[in-house]
């Protein structure tokens, strides 16, 4: 039978019932207690005694269809799991940092046509950020001082390169304006045209972005690539870098090339038709000969920094050092800039007026 | 868009530096209207006192130092008996070559004016220089042409027809009717 003792809220010590005040009362501080308050006290340790940490493990479940994305692979080094998406090529191993190149990216019908060696190292684009933001004078000093960046990849980025003859066809409309007076009136002749311009003009490796992760208008503000120095591609230069395989195919990306293909053709065969006071396009048909699509590597650093909540990302051409990528503008500085110009060019000129007004 | 926002501030500066010139021009300038009613003033003989000229030319006409009405009778009077060579001598003998050693008096400094113009083209040479320091913040841009990718040299023009269609011509009179009539002569 468990033995129950009343003990003193207040010092520890041993209650006792007195009669005279029907209270309990603790006879070594004199404290004492109703005894409904201690029925409380008894509840409270009737109530089941020790400690309970329990922890809800249970998760969600994985979706139908929601792991199809996602690939495990194991360091051949250590051991460690590494997950990656269904487009990872090569990365390192985030345990013992060893580079890893996932053969089976590039297999089959997979394998680039080329590569194009990175060039310039991590150094070159942490300098490549900083000649970046110098002579910028709307930057903000704090960006500028605080910056610092939170990743620096180098990434492989699959690329489609299209080339082709474009065979064209073009309609303008053209007039030819002649004037001359006889002393009492002004005579205006205006001659119209049809002209048709017809012929081809070749392109090589037109690139489009194959990748969907990647920022299409970021990858393009680094063209171009010098193509030259292009080899064959071996799974060897992908080691230590980041490498996707496009996930954007070639029939995807062929609208893109035909955009850029288009615009250039109808400018080269406009510039054909001279001699004209004004010329008005009215139709053009381009068709594709000896079209074929390749598939390449091209490198990229790619750096993240995060200011004000707000992520900016940046880009190297990894052959060239080309570095793009927008930065923010100090608004205050904006103004600054303006009415201190302003302010200055105008007191000059004022000046000036009235010192030729002097002369 | 902001290219366009600036171009149209540009403009819109243009614009009111140009209606400050022309107000402060505006003087100057006398419509048909106006003229044809200051030559109205003239009488059918062809007359005309010295103050209705000085109210048409806005000065005092004489003030050169010359006597036009001298000059007038000597030129016509005497062209008639073709003397002209002689009339031109003469005429130089008449008055005071006015601008020899003379101070023109010199128009007070608009102040008012100078400070609106100075002030336009400092804003418009701040906004193009901000305009600049803003673009230089924006590097990323699609490519919009294949031009780079365009082989050298790969041009080949097969077919090249410029056919003529019609024309058409437009006749306008020059405005010769619009040119004032010459004045026969002040004082007469």
């Amino acid at each position: 039978m468990a033995l129950q003792e009343y003990k003193c809220p207040s010092c520890g010590g041993a209650l006792e019932f007195d009669s005279g005040l029907q209270k309990m009362k603790c006879p070594f501080c004199e404290s004492q207690y109703e005894m409904s308050e201690l029925e409380k006290l008894d509840e409270a340790l009737d109530a089941p005694q020790g400690d309970n940490m329990q922890w809800d493990t249970s998760g969600a479940e994985w979706q139908e269809g929601e792991t199809e994305g996602m690939r495990v692979y194991v360091c051949k080094s250590c051991g460690g799991e590494i997950i990656g998406d269904q487009s990872l090529a090569a990365t390192s191993c985030p345990y013992c940092g060893n580079p890893i190149v996932m053969m089976g990216q590039f297999s089959g019908t997979l394998k680039p046509d080329y590569i194009i060696p990175f060039k310039l190292d991590k150094e070159a684009a942490k300098k490549g950020l900083m000649q970046h933001m110098q002579g910028k004078r709307l930057l903000p000093k704090i960006f500028r001082d605080q910056n610092h960046i939170d990743e620096i990849k180098g990434i492989y980025v699959p690329f489609w390169l299209f080339t082709a003859e474009a065979n064209a066809r073009m309609f303008y409309k053209g007039t030819k304006i002649r004037t001359w007076t006889d002393g009492k009136f002004s005579y205006t002749e205006t001659n119209f045209y049809d002209i048709i311009r017809g012929g081809t003009l070749g392109f090589e490796r037109v690139p489009v972005d194959g990748s969907s992760k990647m920022d299409d208008t970021l990858m393009e503000s680094l063209e171009p690539y010098n193509f030259s120095e292009a080899v064959d591609f071996q799974t060897a230069y992908l080691a230590g870098y980041l490498a996707d395989k496009y996930d954007v195919t070639a029939e995807q990306s062929i609208e893109r090339a035909n955009e850029r293909i288009k615009r250039t053709t109808e400018q080269v065969f406009a510039q054909t038709v001279q001699g004209y006071n004004a010329v008005m396009p009215q139709q053009s048909m381009i068709s594709l000969n000896n079209a074929r699509a390749s598939y390449a590597l091209y490198p990229v650093w790619l750096l993240n920094t995060t200011w004000n909540g707000q992520k900016y990302t940046f880009a190297m051409n990894g052959q060239t050092g080309k570095f793009v990528g927008d930065l923010p503008t100090d608004k205050g500085a904006y103004w600054k800039w303006f009415l201190g110009l302003a302010s200055i060019v105008g007191a000059a000129v004022f000046a000036l007026s009235y010192l030729f007004w002097l002369l | 868009m902001k290219k366009l926002i600036c171009v149209l501030l540009a403009l819109c500066l243009c614009l009111s530096l140009a209606f400050a010139v022309s107000a402060q021009e505006g003087n100057k300038e006398i419509s048909y209207e106006q003229l044809m009613e200051m030559l109205s003033q003239i009488g059918e003989d062809g007359s005309i006192s010295e103050d209705q000229l000085d109210q048409i030319i806005g000065e005092d006409y004489n003030a050169d130092g010359y006597d036009y009405n001298q000059i007038y009778e000597l030129y016509f009077d005497e062209n008639d008996a073709g003397e002209t060579d002689d009339i031109n001598a003469e005429i130089f003998d008449y008055g005071q070559i006015y601008d020899l050693n003379a101070k023109t008096e010199k128009r007070p400094f608009n102040f008012a004016l100078a400070i609106v113009i100075s002030l336009g083209i400092g804003l418009l040479v701040a906004l193009i220089a901000t305009s600049v320091m803003s673009s230089k913040m924006k590097t990323v841009h699609a490519q919009t042409t294949a031009e780079k990718y365009s082989v050298h040299g790969s041009l080949n023009l097969i077919e090249k027809a410029d056919a003529f269609m019609n024309k058409s011509v437009d006749r306008m009179m020059l405005p010769q009717n619009m040119q004032p009539p010459r004045p026969n002569g002040p004082g007469r």
